[in-house]
């Protein structure tokens, strides 16, 4: 699944530890969802949408063929 | 709490360790037992330095609390499991057959009733995991 977490980040001037201490995760798991290696759990992806004021379509997208 | 109960078990392994060492080195029981005792004597004083270096340094206790939490090093631990079991089925059920033509046969059977258990094993965590989710 992409995602525009590095994007977002990035504009808001974040780094990726201070981003992965906000979330109380690791800035491993930061640079694998970046990447998209790692797709997060509801909770996770929740919490980085909230962190951005944004939704979770907003920074997540969806690709309906991927769910097939 | 969790490190409470972590902090007693290690004085526990250091006990028994010392209590085996000693005993080995009294004469009372053979080099097994002292090695065995050794190996935990050692694990129980790792334990015990690891457990006061996180009540007492902040930072490598925010650090290990992330490590433990972060959810991706959950993902990887429950997969590198799955992954251990598949190669461990594989590599069991080729002795398996190996022993068998190379006539040993008590290591062949060992080795396919390893197999046998982690199969019921498998099955019994899916029931339990089925009705559990």
């Amino acid at each position: 699944m992409k995602n525009r977490i590095e994007e977002i980040r990035k504009s808001r001037g974040i780094r990726q530890e201070e981003f992965a201490k906000a979330l109380g995760v690791s800035r491993q798991t930061i640079s694998s969802l970046e990447t998209g290696r790692y797709n997060p759990s509801i909770f996770l992806a929740h919490n980085i949408a909230k962190f951005f004021g944004m939704t979770i379509e907003e920074v997540f997208l969806f690709d309906e063929e991927e769910l097939v | 709490m969790k490190t409470n109960r972590r902090m007693i078990l290690s004085i526990f392994w250091v006990v028994l360790g010392a209590a085996l060492l000693g005993a080995n080195l009294a004469g009372l029981l053979g080099d097994y037992w002292g090695g065995l005792g050794g190996g935990l004597l050692g694990v129980g004083v790792f334990q015990i330095i690891r457990n006061v270096r996180y009540l007492r340094n902040p930072e490598y206790r925010e650090k290990v609390d992330t490590t433990n939490q972060d959810e991706r090093n959950r993902f990887l631990a429950n997969k590198a499991w799955a992954w251990a079991g598949y190669l461990y089925v594989l590599v069991a059920a080729i002795a398996t057959i190996v022993f068998q033509i190379i006539g040993k046969q008590e290591l062949a059977v060992a080795a396919g009733f390893s197999v046998c258990i982690i199969m019921v094993f498998y099955w019994l965590s899916y029931l339990y995991l089925q009705k559990k989710y």
